[in-house]
């Protein structure tokens, strides 16, 4: 969850403008004055209110509306957030722009296709693949050893595809798994649970390697669940440095 | 219009979808399984937000009989008592399968072991978590167990009709509707798991995914299935209070209210004394809604219809800890909970009733299965919180296996196609964009809040039947837009049709029941009664009447006598 700021009080009971990149709407209308109900409006309140008083063909994805499900990423004044945790108050400009998220396929105004995001997730085969799926008790595991500890620092990811929108720009190979995968790599590398172990550096060394400290910092920037993306990297460096060095 | 063959059909996309889909596959390596999800899988439902936890015997000195007995007791009893044990006794092994097969990590003790804590209702701390944003933890895990497997994945496709085969006895697929591109696809199947989710939305204050639209129930109605306990609709009663906002109602966790969280009126009474001098703030989340909602309507309301939770005097320091999710959420309306008051409202959560399954997830229909809030009575009258995850995830395994188990023997039957045509014909329209749509399933809302809702009696029902009538023909008199792809108007329409037939059900479940038991309250029946001890089990005649019939609760591993008696609430 991100750390919202105090919303701007004024705000409510006036008026904003969203500006909606509406690729395929046809000419639909991409330019709406918005009342703002309440000083905690968030622009997914917005974006309903155009649906509900002015145009009902307004595409955009929303779910849970409390920042767990991570359906609503869309790019806001140029930077990649959840549409139902920006409060209206927060943004400075009094016109908002709106986008879909960048380097998916526009499926309809705001909506982008994910399936090549989650394509990036199963490449990776970031899932568990068990060491004991037999077993019939829980793992001891002492929250403050270094494993878990290391582990939960980058655990929490809701897969919203913001990170793959902010580094959309660089020239990453076709096959690159994309910032979420990478993270839940590393995780499970460092999972005693895991059988696969090392094993799973090996399909990822290229895009560790070529994947910028700029272009993670950004993606960190823009991570609605605060997940340390920049550490991610450095620490998948490390590991296949180790490696390679037969570590 | 498109065509599909599988094997096995699912429709849902939460945790039950999921861990049947993951148990079909693993149980029948060589059947195409389908799963079409209204959102994107995995993030549409409800499992993704569950804050409290799950509850599950894990303790030496804990026990099934001990949390069986909490569960038909927070069930005022009529719990099916066979399903109510499968919960309780299945709910280790799915635990054991998220941590150690999908990876899921629970919170520990400082010594590693496993960290329960008690949600209301419970007499044994059996509540495992992950802060107070347990779902995410479970959904993340299950779905990139999905994503691993070979298993066909159709998201933003919403199921529209069961389709059977020519006997019309039969379901063997269903007619879908995929919402970007506007296609009709049929698919035809061996059988077809209903985990599409509750419909608490129907409501207009809930927490629940708000793309959930009862969609399974209805479909399931539509087809014939028979309902059981469809009065019980569950409100929790601490939902955030933020007007203006899609983040209205909202549920702050139960957690807060455990661990010493008061509840005060407009005038700063703590008046759950009034209600439950006993067990104050940690009574059910029945008695505790009822109370809420009894003293707005009693004018001791703040300005915007709710009471305050105070957790003030717990600290920031243990708030922060104990429940950072709900602390931040709060903060992001403007309210601090170390310093402020947090005004909150009885909220629409969770659906008791539902379809009638056996132990195995097969209903009354042949070939139709259904797990998750689609089915019914497990919980009774009021579900505990912690039960409600256990139940997907242990009901969406076992539909899993037995949907793989029907799809195996009786293979794949051609879809009747007369009935096909029917169900298609209806989307064959020339109309415009109105807007309407989203207009009466507002008026629909609020007209299921004021009458269908916590506090119900037989003026306020028989006005709701009313009510639906009009708010049904206005939905009929609505032409079918030509436009089908792409049409968010279109999908409102169909969320309103829905809802209205479930509102159907509960009208007609709630008048029968003329007492009060669990979350059901008729303010012309305030008493429990033993004469209704009782199920209700609805279906559709194939006339297109709402049949109602009572069946007594069969006590067939519990007797009456040894349930009476208040569920010991741990300190």
């Amino acid at each position: 969850m991100t750390g919202t700021p105090s919303p701007n009080n004024t705000i409510a009971g006036g008026t904003v403008t969203l500006e909606i990149a509406r690729g395929d709407s046809g000419g639909g209308k991409t330019r709406f004055e918005i009342p703002v109900l309440s000083a905690h409006a968030r622009v997914l309140d917005a974006l309903n209110w155009i649906r509900e008083h002015e145009d009902p063909t307004l595409g955009f994805r929303y779910a849970c509306r409390v920042g767990m499900c991570g359906s609503c990423a869309i790019v806001v004044n140029g930077k990649e957030a959840l549409a139902c945790q920006m409060t209206i108050g927060e943004i400075e400009d009094t016109t908002i722009r709106v986008e879909p998220l960048r380097g998916l396929p526009v499926q309809h105004d705001l909506i982008v296709d994910m399936r090549p995001f989650f394509a990036g997730l199963a490449r990776a085969e970031a899932a568990l693949r068990p060491r004991d799926p037999g077993r019939r008790d829980l793992s001891v595991m002492p929250p403050a050893s270094n494993e878990r500890t290391t582990i939960e620092a980058q655990n929490g990811c809701i897969t919203c595809g913001a990170c793959t929108s902010a580094i959309a720009d660089e020239a990453l190979d076709e096959n690159a798994v994309g910032p979420a995968a990478l993270n839940r790599l590393l995780m499970l590398v460092l999972e005693e649970r895991d059988s696969a172990g090392n094993a799973r550096l090996a399909g990822i060394a290229a895009e560790v390697q070529t994947l910028s400290t700029d272009a993670i910092a950004r993606a960190e920037s823009v991570c609605p669940a605060n997940i340390p993306l920049a550490s991610t990297l450095e620490q998948l460096k490390s590991l296949i440095a180790d490696h390679d060095r037969g570590g | 219009m498109q065509s599909l063959s599988c094997d096995i059909l699912i429709v849902g996309g939460g945790g039950a979808a999921l861990f049947a889909a993951i148990h079909a596959r693993d149980a029948a390596p060589d059947l195409d399984i389908v799963v079409a999800s209204k959102g994107l899988f995995g993030k549409s439902g409800c499992t993704r937000m569950v804050q409290g936890g799950y509850n599950v015997v894990l303790h030496p000195e804990d026990s099934f009989d001990k949390h069986y007995d909490d569960t038909l007791r927070g069930g005022s009893l009529i719990n099916n008592q066979e399903l109510a044990w499968t919960l309780v006794t299945q709910a280790p092994e799915r635990v054991f399968e998220m941590e150690n097969s999908f990876g899921c990590t629970f919170d520990r003790n400082a010594d590693g072991t496993i960290h329960q804590r008690a949600l209301a209702g419970q007499s044994f701390d059996r509540t495992i978590h992950r802060g107070d944003l347990t779902g995410i933890e479970i959904i993340s895990r299950l779905s990139e167990q999905v994503l691993v497997r070979d298993i066909e994945m159709l998201n933003e496709v919403r199921g529209i009709e069961l389709l059977f085969d020519s006997s019309g006895k039969t379901v063997v697929g269903a007619l879908l509707l995929d919402q970007h591109s506007g296609d009709l696809v049929a698919v035809e199947s061996s059988a077809v798991l209903l985990a599409t989710g509750g419909a608490a939305p129907l409501y207009r204050i809930t927490p629940a995914s708000l793309e959930k639209s009862g969609d399974g129930l209805a479909m399931a109605y539509r087809a014939g299935a028979e309902f059981v306990d469809m009065e019980m609709m569950q409100f929790h009663p601490t939902g955030l209070i933020v007007d203006g906002s899609l983040l209205n109602g909202t549920v702050l966790e139960e957690g807060l209210r455990g661990a010493g969280g008061h509840l005060l009126n407009a005038d700063h009474e703590r008046y759950m004394e009034r209600y439950d001098p006993e067990k104050m703030e940690r009574s059910t989340r029945d008695r505790v809604s009822r109370s809420g909602m009894m003293e707005i309507r009693a004018g001791r309301g703040t300005a915007s219809q709710g009471v305050y939770l105070d957790v003030r005097h717990l600290g920031k320091d243990f708030l922060l800890k104990s429940s950072p999710g709900m602390y931040e959420r709060c903060l992001s309306v403007g309210t601090d909970m170390a310093t402020d008051l947090i005004e909150v409202t009885p909220t629409a959560h969770f659906q008791m009733g539902g379809v009638r399954i056996e132990s195995d997830c097969r209903t009354s229909l042949s070939g139709l299965f259904a797990a998750g809030e689609d089915a019914g009575g497990v919980h009774g009258a009021n579900r505990l919180g912690g039960n409600g995850v256990a139940e997907s995830m242990v009901f969406g395994a076992i539909a899993g296996e037995s949907i793989a188990r029907h799809a195996k023997e009786t293979g794949r039957v051609a879809i009747d196609s007369e009935r096909l045509s029917v169900a298609c014909a209806r989307f064959e329209g020339a109309g415009e964009i109105t807007g309407t749509p989203f207009q009466l399933k507002n008026r629909l809302r609020a007209l299921a809040w004021d009458d269908l809702g916590i506090l119900r009696n037989a003026e306020g029902l028989a006005r709701t039947a009313t009510g639906l009538n009009t708010i049904e023909e206005e939905l009929n008199a609505l032409p079918m837009p030509r436009q089908r792809g792409g049409n968010p108007d279109l999908q409102e329409r169909l969320d309103a049709e829905n809802l209205l037939d479930v509102a159907r059900l509960i009208g007609a479940a709630a008048i029968l029941r003329e007492e009060s038991r669990g979350s059901h309250f008729r303010e012309d029946f305030p008493d429990t009664d033993d004469r209704f001890l009782i199920n209700f089990i609805q279906r559709r005649d194939p006339d297109g009447t709402l049949k109602s019939e009572s069946r007594p609760v069969e006590f067939s591993r519990r007797a009456l006598e040894t349930l009476r008696g208040e569920t010991l609430i741990p300190v």
